[in-house]
């Protein structure tokens, strides 16, 4: 293992399993062939043929395909096609920023392989000239990578929901940072990736961000989605994602980029071009 | 000026990445190292014993089979074009043909040469920072209006071509020092932080080029200089006025223009309520645009 199989790891999907999934004509996500087969059997929904899943025509507006789209994701989710409905909703989008074109159970999305969008946040401290980073442990009933070292915050970006917004809330619920310190945050970068992970594709942009967190702060989790928290130093930090996968998959990336932005990571690192360019998956 | 020219991506629009279509796959030791024009690539058949044409690539010839003889012989077929005014501006330094930072080379090649068979460079530039309070300012280089390339447009302090045979941080302690009067004890300070890479169409050829940046603190009181006629002037900008800059005018070189979107996004000075964002950062990523084999 090293530095650059993280990348690889997440830049791994195979789109020959995927057919595109058209809403209005154009590309919003991607579906497996076997589960098209699936979304054939509601014609008056999806248009299916061996190339391209339609969502028809009549459905023109939010409203209409949210509902018509959420009954069948309750459907399939109920058939035990996909598991750990959430509750909460995503917002399906072709560009960030831009009015969603309709709304989607989380649990559903990686079926539908539309884009997500979250906020990853590197909480450091600064001792003289070095930089250390919190790092959280993953509780271990979590239904994705349980038990996984993670970011000091992280979550998914929920329907209706500003960047900043989402960050100070995350902030909050998963290590009790106020929001006026949460405030200080800088964004610093973007991240995108798509990996198969469980069968499903993962279509997703990571906005990062820096926060510089006083000495004497102690991260305390509130969610109970992190068991525990540990200040590491930077080289412990490159030593573990060089080792193995005892990072979560997508937060390997963020500290990738961390490490290089930081100068820890440089460019004499035989890998280093591969790893700047592989944060970033091109249409 | 209209409020869709105002945005962070006209840098894009006045530089778009080059169109390839048009060119031929430079093949050496059966790996895609560059592109070359039709046109030039004409101009190569005629040294059969150094370069054959496909139909849709130059390949070097592969009986030249060891860097020393395809380094010796592309430079006699060189010489011979320049003579007949081919290859402008000879430097007489050596770039590493290879596809990533590092690499073995597969052959050296004259400088000068490297836009017209479209390969890839490598170069470093350096952020001069100084702090401000919380905030930082960054020292800006305007170009003397008696250089060759670009007169009089905005650059970074300190940035250059990256030669075959020299370490990244020798490198690095050779421009600080050539370009902005800094001594090595304090370019020693500098930090790479990012990578940044274009492929565009320029006067002389093909840009493909792979950036290193580095940041550098400089003390309140360091003043830049510049001893080789190359400045005209240093000056300290705030960083949205940077930002402002970069969203009015095209003052700036493409590849400082680069570094300093990179140094926007990596100090959060733009950030994800700009409705460019993701483009801007998909645009500082580009892949090289080789085919693996």
């Amino acid at each position: 293992m090293s530095l650059i199989d993280h990348i690889h790891r997440c830049q791994s999907a195979d789109m020959r399993r995927f057919l595109p999934w058209l809403i209005g004509g154009e590309a919003t996500g991607w579906v497996r062939r076997d589960v098209a087969a699936r979304l054939d059997k509601y014609p008056t929904v999806f248009a299916c043929d061996d190339r391209v899943v339609r969502l028809r025509d009549h459905l023109a507006t939010f409203d209409h395909r949210s509902a018509a789209v959420g009954d069948v994701a309750r459907d399939l989710y109920e058939a035990g096609v996909f598991a750990g409905w959430r509750n909460e909703w995503f917002p399906v989008l072709r560009r960030f920023g831009a009015a969603p074109l309709m709304r989607l159970e989380r649990a559903a999305v990686p079926m539908f392989g539309t884009h997500a969008y979250g906020v990853h946040m590197n909480g450091y401290v600064r001792e003289g000239n070095r930089l250390k980073l919190w790092i959280g442990k993953r509780a271990d009933d979590r239904p994705i990578e349980p038990g996984k070292l993670d970011h000091l915050v992280a979550g998914g970006i929920p329907l209706g929901m500003g960047v900043m917004e989402c960050l100070t809330k995350e902030c909050e619920e998963e290590a009790s940072i106020p929001a006026a310190l949460a405030a200080r945050a800088k964004p610093a970068g973007a991240i995108r990736y798509r990996m198969e992970h469980q069968g499903w594709l993962r279509n997703d942009t990571m906005f990062v961000y820096d926060l510089e967190l006083p000495a004497d702060f102690k991260p305390v989790n509130s969610d109970g989605e992190i068991a525990s928290f540990r200040l590491m130093e930077l080289g412990e930090v490159e030593e573990i994602l060089a080792a193995g996968e005892a990072f979560k998959f997508n937060v390997a990336l963020v500290l990738i980029d961390f490490l290089i932005r930081h100068g820890h990571i440089r460019p004499e690192h035989p890998d280093y071009s591969d790893l700047a360019l592989g944060l970033w998956r091109h249409e | 000026m209209s409020a869709a020219s105002s945005g962070l991506l006209r840098l894009f629009r006045r530089c778009p990445p080059a169109n390839l279509a048009p060119y031929r796959h430079f093949i050496v030791a059966d790996r895609h190292v560059g592109w070359v024009d039709p046109d030039f690539a004409r101009v190569l058949a005629e040294f059969p014993a150094v370069f054959y044409l496909t139909d849709r690539a130059v390949h070097l010839h592969d009986r030249l089979d060891h860097v020393e003889d395809r380094s010796a012989a592309v430079a006699d077929v060189l010489a011979k074009l320049h003579e007949r005014g081919h290859v402008p501006g000879w430097r007489g330094e050596l770039y590493p043909v290879n596809r990533r930072f590092g690499e073995a080379p597969l052959l050296l090649m004259e400088r000068a040469a490297t836009p017209m068979f479209g390969l890839q460079t490598y170069g470093i530039n350096v952020n001069g920072l100084v702090r401000d309070g919380d905030r930082w300012k960054v020292w800006i280089a305007r170009r003397a209006m008696t250089k060759h390339v670009d007169p009089g447009m905005l650059d970074l302090i300190v940035g250059g071509g990256v030669p075959h045979g020299i370490a990244l941080a020798d490198n690095l302690l050779k421009e600080c020092a050539e370009e902005a009067c800094i001594g090595p004890t304090l370019a020693e300070r500098a930090r790479p932080v990012s990578m940044t890479t274009m492929a565009i169409d320029a006067a002389e050829g093909l840009r493909i080029g792979v950036q290193f940046n580095y940041d550098l603190e400089l003390p309140t009181d360091f003043q830049p200089r510049n001893d080789d006629g190359e400045v005209a002037e240093f000056q300290l900008w705030s960083l949205p006025q940077l930002e402002e800059n970069l969203r009015r005018a095209d003052d700036f070189m493409f590849d400082a223009a680069l570094a300093k979107l990179d140094l926007l996004v990596r100090f959060g000075i733009v950030g994800p309520e700009d409705p460019d964002y993701l483009d801007l950062v998909a645009q500082l990523r580009r892949p090289a645009p080789f085919v693996r084999t």
